[in-house]
């Protein structure tokens, strides 16, 4: 068993890759569309003053729900603390 | 007569399975970025006996890469060990032996010391042991195979191929139409898209 080798061979180039797996241009240049673009970016923003918030729902500048669109009622229990005082208040 | 040895060609001898798809990925990636082309029993084709063309595979290659990390029982019924890994490692060895100046092998472990117990007849050759890391293969197949400090890859920059040719992993698949990573077609697919994504970095 080798401990280490010593590689002199030439790196073989990205077109002799291909010949060497017999693969066809096309699927060649579809692999590399693959690999060279660039993957969608997937994230969700989370505004505050926007119905997209934490909770669903829309919020004001300081950051508490907005009153209009706040559930009075046996749904109240789902909403934050900080809502429920502006509720109250 | 035996086939022509490639200089560059490493016979890779790893499990199927996908709970190896991560270190599969990672030894694609890694000999690709150090100018080699790996090979698999994958890309086996033809209509010889199975075992005659594993063993022109291995006598194709210059190198071998054995990774004996998978000790544990399959778990599809009937639940055995796995035999083909150790089993092609016999027959590289013996190979090597009749043919010291064509071929090298390299024992790849998880954890240390385990090769002396599950396979004690190679008591006095050191294995590689990657702790079944991703960086860890990157890491020993720089320490196996070395090139001039030029074209020495950093891991670092291995990794990050590793982590791109990654996040295209599922549409590579789709686009070949195939169901798993452990077929013949994607194995090829990804060492040409290993090698690109090198080239485009």
């Amino acid at each position: 068993m080798g401990r280490s080798v010593y590689i002199t061979t030439p790196i073989p180039t990205l077109d002799e890759v291909g010949k060497s797996l017999k693969m066809s241009k096309a699927r060649q240049q579809r692999l590399i569309e693959i690999v060279t673009s660039s993957a969608p970016v997937r994230f969700s923003v989370r505004r505050r003053d926007a119905s997209g918030s934490i909770d669903g729902r829309a919020r004001n500048r300081n950051g508490n729900a907005k009153l209009s669109t706040l559930r009075i009622g046996p749904k109240s229990s789902m909403l934050s603390k900080k809502s429920k005082h502006v509720a109250a208040g | 007569m035996s086939p022509l040895v490639k200089p560059n060609a490493v016979f890779v001898n790893i499990p199927y399975d996908e709970r190896f798809r991560r270190l599969y990925l990672a030894y694609i990636v890694g000999l690709t970025h150090l100018g080699l082309e790996p090979r698999a029993t994958l890309g086996i084709s033809g209509t010889e006996r199975r075992l005659d063309r594993i063993l022109a595979l291995i006598q194709s290659c210059r190198y071998s890469i054995h990774d004996l990390s998978r000790v544990q029982l399959d778990r599809t019924p009937p639940c055995t060990p796995r035999f083909n890994m150790p089993f092609e490692l016999g027959l590289t060895v013996t190979w090597a032996k009749l043919n010291p100046a064509q071929h090298s092998w390299f024992v790849f472990e998880a954890r240390p010391r385990r090769v002396q117990k599950s396979l004690s007849d190679l008591d006095g050759s050191d294995p590689n042991i990657h702790d079944g890391t991703v960086e860890g293969v990157m890491r020993e197949i720089c320490n196996a195979f070395v090139r001039s400090r030029a074209a020495r890859p950093a891991v670092p920059e291995m990794m990050r191929t590793y982590r791109g040719l990654s996040s295209k992993l599922n549409e590579i698949i789709a686009a070949a139409g195939a169901r798993s990573v452990f077929e013949a077609r994607i194995f090829d697919d990804l060492c040409f898209a290993a090698k690109a994504a090198i080239s485009h970095t």
